[in-house]
């Protein structure tokens, strides 16, 4: 018996020890959505931290590089991020497959972005069930900006998306219904002038580094902000030439002249706020400057005063070769052609192999902000008033106020470009005018309208800046090459995940881009066809 | 009373019964074992009686005793290693009288017939298993291998080992087919009982030498005892002891072995260029002639789509950078061992030393320091216990992150070699037109170095109260500590910094604490003819993990590796993982006449990495043998075992730490991204196997296993994937099935054996198949890996070039002729020649100045002579499958031949079939890097532009090019040793040396393969991380040679 004793004293032991054991543990590492919400403090976090999360779905490398090559501002013979394979020539269709290599320049924002929305949902939803920060109104106003400048975004680059606000109760859905790009950017303009109405009826500081813009705002300069990114998405939205045409532009205009009054320049930090799109831009790894990326010679071609862009244009896109081109512009060269300018600076080494195509390299490397570490730290240009002003320029010029328009080109195109003043005819009419026509025709190689002036202008100073405003002009001055995808469909996985069938656009399908005609004003102008 | 409470009671009724004790008066059982060929004693042989707690060891003559054995008739067992057990039944003890049974052993030359413990209830002969149990001791291995578990390599039928070249690395097995889409399907790992934690755990810490013998337990069909982490199976490795030797002995051994590494086959670099040049090929020029310097050099004219050779030689001096990078070099392994038994304690101790410098002169080497103690001792005649120590400690120098990409980037004709300004012996960059910078440099400035501590400990306490119960207490504890330390010093330069950078510094500390705790109870008795073996078992498990790491740059001072010096702060990481499990078991098995056996278990295991609604599940497993040779009837006389086997069982794998949580992943600055949306019904995946096998063994000589397995693992941990519109990017899901079969065979030979020379062979061979049969989810590419129902793991998915006429479906037939198959194997545009009416041929690119043309066929433009990608139905290229890692089948061939005082060891392992992905040398196509682009020698007819290389190369798109045959033959191990006749050491006697060793090894000697890289043997580290039956070649470290001399003093 001592020894059935010794039996059962051992097993009741053992399941002692096991049974004693607690098999739940927390997991400290990653929070999960009651502990994000459950405090007041957290959900002024989760609000804060929106904008560095949008910041990576805007200015890293997934979409920046397809689409500022696509639109033909940089060019480059790397694989990466999509971008060769969205602007070569001919043009090809987005290939929307989940097994696709770089099918992250379309999955990156579609998923990152409307993790943005839902994160500032949820931090919504738990003021709405009273958790609220002390300052409530700075959260709700930040909250409605950032919902807007996400949906903004997904509207830009997607035919469709989800339009969720925070009084969406996801856990009753089962499958989400995403709405056309129209509908999601009224949405996104619908947030943003919620966020104007809470920030101009309160008055709070944001403040810098570590989280929200990382720069100091306040309230009124997000009203300005938010006025900014309206101007901007109406403009933008339109897939062609006839949707820019019928844009709001006195809506415009008031928005763009309510927006910001200074550079929006959030202070950079590494590994936490950085900018892929400018650090490759700028990228020099060994001896080689912009090894990544130099500036199309579509961007700066039409400033040439020689015929190198125009013989350039003239020969098939298989045959041409890179060029060196002389202009008064300051910001492309210095006094001599091989002096460096205030944006660029010739260089005649190329990495790229010819099998990419000899139409995407370029001798002009892009020096605007540093050779390749100024990245790193210090405030990155993000939203610039230069841009304001060129949008209020075309929204004037729409408006049959030409004539204010002019000043507004000059400010840059004088002062960082050192050529002389466009009038309402445009540059001055003399050799080595600035911008010259260059597509084939009659008028190739005479000297641009005010239009071109503009168009120029915008181009050459938003390069490097912001990586998506020239597609997104691009489509609206039907200037991309033909065939160009005019946007991104729904990402394959997300269509997989919906069993939808996939689709997609560009190189001749649905959404392509017609063939350019950059010449053609919306207006009656000089020197327009 | 209910069906469940009556079977309760009649368990407990059954318990009693078999608890019952023998009531008598003691005699004495005496004998002497001997061995049967040789005639000598046989020391240290344990001699039991069945049913009781008596045993003895036999001393040096062979003789044994054992007291106070209760009169009765008892089956008596005799156990060596080396030799096959012996049991004689009817052995009649009286009171206060000597009864006699000797013993004739005969040596176990098979594995079949050793003695085992892994899955079953105690030690068991593996003639008597009803499952496969792989089985290695160190006579087995006279080549201690780079990792101790590679051990098994090419041993032990249905291993697959992906190793790192690296010294230092851990390694990869698989045991049969792969058991997880997702997660490891490496088998659980203990070293003397002590279970390796899931973090921290590896084997490049464990000292080969040390090793006494592994058993290997290949999927559920075996390893159920071992839950719910044991579907891939288990690998119990055992150290010395030292209960081998005789009693009152003291042993001490000095091994010392050195030699020298070196890269076992190199890859061809290019030696030519397409730079322009003046006709004498010596001088670069323009296009009007005028010479000019290295660095304004243009390249031949490409007229559009291209077209230039890789044909012109370098005017400057061409380097070999396969030798200016790679290096011969050293490794030596010392070891001190010493042991000691004396009639109730026996222990072991050892210290070894080892240095690797691999293949690369003065980086990437690897350091390691371990002592090891293992104690027995006997406190009483009913209790003993065991304990094991084993820590090492190591550093290991890391290599620059890109350093063997850095490497394929380099043009031939600049020297590496040559010394920087900034005093670096090496330069920064020697290429004004370099992408990458010097990996030398890199390597030479930066600090970059793995320290690890290992601490391996378990305690054992036996209580043996009665002959027929015996009690259990484990405690195993696992402790790894590493420290990693990278700094780049203020000044240096980098890729980012050519001119000289700020400085960066990181750090990241890390440990595991793993615990595992359990008691038993062992309970065994014999009825007549049949006997029973039952244990039950409760254990717990308790795992700790910790990372810490922090970082910054811009350094305020030179030289100061200190994370102070940096002014600007990053990477501040922490992570917590706690693993908590517990779990019981039962276990019986049954063996009637030595012939019919019966094995079933119960264990049920709840784990914290279980959803909170899955917390606890069951595994089993039922098992039957029968050995027919041990029937009367058996009618063949020279078939003196025969095994027909059965073995069904379950057993799981585990999510990971925070598979089951709803997570926001905290990024760098706070930001907050959703993550993981939580499931609280995840189950751990779940392993059926089904083994069905034949052992036997023939006159005497040869032994031969059979075995197939089926295994099906359900509910495989997936990651499927969320609509955006839910915030959160996917959910870990029970959402697939994977099966796989296994056939096996093991066949050892003993071909000769006699007193002078003995012969033994061994064969190893498997053949595996296994596919995903169930996918809940989208269908996946991730690089070359591709997940979906029907296909395997290990499969390549990318581009595909067009090889056959037939796949031209895009065309009329009678325009296919337009197209040839060109002396590469592809499929190329060729046109049709209007002036000989007739289509051109694909040798007249150069005579007819066809390259860099376009030829238009039925309206479609194409480019002369290049390679065509197959395009899917809307014209992009289509993705299909283009290879497959997994080998047709395996085997391994071992002969071991004694010769007077010498012994010859070889192993040859083979793979047959398995393709290897050489992304390395798709690389090299883009910088026209591989001594493949190169024209110089080529029929005129045959010679390819440059761009012809480019398109081959795919934009670095995985594509079928480079999809290369990965089989093998591999002299894995040779090692001849002789042994110093004793009369040449009658000089050394003074200093206490009995015995001298003389030895020379080789590893990785000699490889025939198809593969054109360095080595065939490579692993998917980036997309097929836990999957070692993937190959990817990208920038390995590879697998080098090693010869070494080795002198093993006893004293």
């Amino acid at each position: 018996m001592r020894t059935i004793a010794k039996i059962i004293g051992l097993a009741l032991a053992g399941g002692l020890v096991t049974g004693c054991q607690e098999l739940f543990v927390t997991n400290p590492n990653n929070p999960d959505r009651e502990q994000a919400t459950g405090q007041p403090a957290a959900v002024e976090g989760l609000i804060a931290s929106a904008f560095l999360l949008w910041w990576n779905e805007v200015h890293q490398n997934e979409p920046a590089w397809a689409v500022s090559f696509m639109a033909d501002e940089f060019s480059g013979g790397f694989l990466d991020f999509g971008g060769h394979h969205s602007s070569q020539e001919p043009r090809q269709a987005w290939i929307n497959t989940p097994t696709f290599t770089y099918n992250d320049a379309s999955e990156s924002p579609w998923y990152g972005l409307h993790s943005v929305v839902s994160n500032v949902n949820d931090a919504l939803a738990a003021m709405n069930r009273g958790v609220v920060p002390v300052e409530e109104a700075r959260a709700r106003a930040v909250a409605k900006f950032m919902q807007g400048i996400s949906h903004g975004y997904l509207a830009l680059h997607f035919d469709s998306a989800y339009a969720f606000n925070e009084s969406v109760d996801l856990d009753t859905i089962t499958i989400p219904r995403l709405s056309p790009y129209d509908v999601v950017m009224d949405t996104a303009i619908s947030e943003l002038e919620q966020a104007i109405a809470i920030g101009g009826a309160s008055t709070f500081t944001i403040p810098g580094p570590p989280g929200w813009f990382r720069t100091p705002v306040t309230n009124a300069q997000l009203v300005d902000l938010a006025n900014s990114f309206i101007a901007r998405f109406l403009i933008s939205v339109p897939r062609d030439r006839a949707g820019r045409d019928a844009v709001d532009w006195a809506r415009v205009l008031t928005h763009a002249e309510q927006g910001i009054q200074t550079d929006l320049m959030p202070v950079a930090e590494a590994e936490v706020f950085e900018n892929g799109f400018t650090f490759r831009a700028a990228r020099q790894r060994t001896t080689t400057p912009s090894d990544f990326a130099r500036a199309d010679n579509w961007l700066v071609g039409p400033a040439d005063s020689t015929n190198a862009f125009i013989n350039w244009v003239n020969t098939p896109a298989a045959t041409r070769e890179r060029f060196q081109l002389r202009t008064k512009d300051r910001r492309i060269h210095g006094a001599v052609p091989a002096d460096s300018g205030k944006y660029f600076r010739y260089h005649n080494a190329s990495v790229w192999a010819a099998s990419r195509g000899t139409y995407i390299r370029s001798n002009y490397a892009y020096i605007r902000l540093g050779r390749g570490t100024s990245w790193q730290v210090g405030p990155q240009l993000a939203l610039t008033v230069t841009e304001m002003d060129m949008i209020r320029a075309e929204a004037l010029i729409r408006l049959n106020r030409a004539a204010e328009a002019v000043p507004l080109i000059n400010l840059t195109r004088e002062s960082n470009g050192q050529l002389p003043p466009v009038t309402i005819d445009g540059p001055p009419d003399e050799p080595g005018c600035v911008p010259r026509k260059y597509m084939p025709g009659p008028s190739q190689g005479q000297c641009g309208s005010l239009w071109d002036a503009l168009r120029y202008e915008k181009r050459i100073e938003m390069a490097g800046v912001d990586p998506t405003v020239a597609y997104f002009d691009a489509r609206g001055w039907q200037t991309l090459v033909q065939d160009t995808y005019v946007h991104f469909p729904v990402p394959g996985r997300e269509l997989e995940t919906l069993l939808k069938p996939l689709y997609t656009y560009g190189g001749g399908l649905a959404g392509s881009a017609p063939a350019p005609d950059p010449h053609r004003c919306p207006v009656l102008l000089p020197r327009c066809p | 009373m209910n069906l469940r409470r009556r079977s309760r009671h009649a368990s407990l009724a059954w318990l009693v019964l078999v608890a019952v004790p023998l009531q008598a008066q003691t005699g004495r059982i005496t004998g002497i074992v001997t061995d049967s060929t040789a005639g000598r004693p046989v020391a240290n042989a344990e001699v039991s009686v069945v049913g009781t707690a008596r045993r003895a060891t036999t001393i040096e003559t062979g003789a044994y005793a054992i007291d106070n054995v209760p009169a009765g008739t008892y089956v008596v067992v005799v156990r060596r290693i080396g030799y096959v057990g012996a049991r004689r039944g009817g052995v009649v003890v009286t009171a206060d009288a000597t009864t006699t049974a000797d013993f004739r052993l005969r040596a176990s030359v098979f594995q079949l017939q050793e003695v085992v413990v892994t899955g079953v209830v105690g030690e068991t002969e593996g003639i008597k298993l009803p499952f496969t149990v792989g089985r290695l001791s160190s006579e087995d291995s006279p080549v201690p291998p780079a990792n101790a578990l590679e051990a098994i390599q090419g041993k032990i039928a249905g291993v697959t080992v992906a190793p790192l070249g690296q010294p230092g690395s851990g390694t990869e097995i698989q045991l049969r087919t792969p058991t997880s889409i997702s997660k490891s399907s490496s088998p659980l790992i203990a070293v003397d009982g002590v279970i390796l934690g899931t973090e921290g755990g590896t084997s490049a810490d464990l000292n080969g030498l040390d090793i006494d013998r592994i058993e290997v337990v290949k999927g559920a069909a075996a390893a159920s005892l071992y839950g719910s982490r044991a579907q891939a199976g288990v690998i119990q490795v055992w150290t010395k002891r030292g209960q081998d030797l005789p009693d009152g002995e003291t042993r001490v051994t000095l091994r010392s072995e050195f030699g020298a590494n070196s890269l076992a086959h190199k890859v061809q670099w290019a030696r030519y260029h397409f730079y322009r040049m003046d006709a004498g090929q010596t001088t670069y020029v323009d296009s009007a002639g005028t010479p000019l310097p290295r660095d304004l050099r243009v390249e031949e004219p490409t007229t559009g789509s291209g077209f230039r050779f890789q044909d012109n030689p370098y005017p400057d001096p061409v380097y070999d950078q396969v030798d200016a990078f790679f290096d011969p070099s050293s490794q030596f392994t010392n070891s001190v061992t010493m042991a000691q038994k004396t009639s109730k304690t026996n222990w072991f101790a050892a210290f070894g030393n080892h240095r690797s410098r691999g293949v690369i002169d003065g980086h990437g080497w690897y350091r390691r320091n371990d002592i090891r103690l293992n104690l027995d001792h006997q406190l009483r005649s009913d209790l003993s216990v065991s304990l094991s120590g084993y820590y090492a400690r190591s550093v290991r120098d890391e290599l620059e992150g890109n350093t063997f990409f850095d490497l394929i980037n380099i043009a031939p004709d600049v020297d590496l070699r040559q010394p920087d300004p900034d005093g670096t012996p090496f330069i920064f960059q020697p290429d004004p037109f370099g992408i990458r910078a010097n990996p030398l440099y890199k390597n030479a400035t930066e600090s970059d170095w793995t320290a690890r501590g290992r601490f391996l400990g378990n305690a054992t306490v036996r209580y043996t109260p009665t002959g027929w119960l015996s009690l259990e207490g484990v405690a195993s504890y696992d402790r790894s500590d590493r420290f990693h330390s990278f700094f780049l010093d203020r000044g240096l330069k980098s890729d980012q910094y050519q001119s000289g950078g700020p400085g960066f510094i990181d750090q990241e500390n890390e440990y595991s604490d793993a615990l595992n705790a359990s008691v038993s109870a062992t309970l065994t008795r014999q009825y007549g003819a049949t006997s029973f073996r039952t244990m039950l078992r409760a254990l717990i498990e308790r795992e700790d993990n910790n990372e810490t790491e922090a970082g910054g740059q811009d350094l305020a001072v030179v030289g100061l590796p200190d994370l102070t010096n940096a002014t600007v702060r990053s990477n501040l990481n922490s992570t917590f993982r706690d693993i908590r499990a517990s779990g019981y078991f039962v276990i019986t098995g049954v063996e009637h006449a030595g012939k019919y056996i019966l094995d079933g278990l119960v264990r049920r295991d709840g784990s914290s990495l279980f959803g909170s609604l899955e917390r606890w599940h069951t595994y089993g497993r039922v098992s039957a043998a029968y050995r027919m040779a041990e029937e009367p009837w058996w009618p063949f006389e020279n078939i003196g075992e025969f095994k027909l086997r059965f073995s069904r069982g379950t057993a799981g794998g585990r999510p990971d730490f925070g598979d089951q949580n709803e997570t926001l992943d905290v990024q760098e600055g706070g930001t907050l991204a959703k993550e993981n949306l939580g499931n609280e019904f995840l189950k751990p995946e779940r392993s059926t196997e089904t083994e069905y096998g034949v052992d036997l063994i023939a006159f005497d000589r040869v032994s031969v296993q059979l075995s197939y397995a089926r295994s099906i693992v359900r509910d495989q941990l997936i990651l499927v994937p969320l609509s955006a519109g839910f915030g959160f990017e996917s959910q870990w899901q029970n959402a697939g099935t994977i099966v796989g079969n296994t056939f096996e065979a093991t066949i050892q030979a003993q071909l000769l054996r006699t007193p002078a020379l003995t012969w033994r062979v061994g064969l190893v061979a498997d053949r595996s198949r296994h596919k995903i049969t169930e996918f809940n989810r989208p269908c996946f590419r991730t690089a070359i890996a591709y997940r979906c129902a029907g296909e395997p793991l290990g499969v390549m998915y990318g581009g595909h070039f067009l090889r056959h006429p037939s796949e031209l479906t895009f065309v009329p037939d009678t325009l296919r002729n337009r197209f040839q198959i060109n002396d590469d194997g592809l499929l190329v545009p060729v046109g049709f020649d209007t002036v000989a009416q007739r289509p051109y041929a694909y040798t007249q690119g150069v005579s007819d100045s066809l390259w860099g043309k376009s030829v238009t066929i039925d309206g479609v433009s194409y480019l002369w002579g290049r390679p065509l990608l197959a395009r899917d139905a809307s014209g992009n290229p289509a993705i299909v499958r283009i290879g497959d890692s997994n080998a047709d089948f395996h085997f391994g061939v071992s002969n071991e031949v004694t010769w007077k005082n010498f012994v010859l060891y070889g192993l040859v392992d083979v793979q047959v079939g398995g393709q290897v992905y050489n992304a390395t040398k798709q690389r090299m196509y883009q910088w026209w890097r591989s001594g493949e682009e190169d024209q110089v020698g080529k029929p005129e007819g045959l010679r390819k532009p440059a761009e012809y290389y480019s398109s081959l190369y795919n934009g670095n798109d995985e594509i079928d090019w480079f999809v290369e045959p990965g089989g093998f033959v591999k002299l894995r191990e040779l090692a001849v040793r002789y042994q110093v006749p004793v009369r040449y050491l009658a000089g050394l006697r003074s200093l206490g040396i009995r015995g001298a060793y003389l030895s020379l090894v080789g590893r990785n000697l000699f490889t025939i393969t198809d593969y054109t890289g360095y080595d065939p043997e490579v692993r998917d580290e980036e997309t097929n991380a836990n999957n070692p039956v993937a190959r990817v070649d990208d920038f390995d470290y590879p697998r080098f040679r090693t010869i070494t001399a080795t002198i093993l003093l006893e004293f």
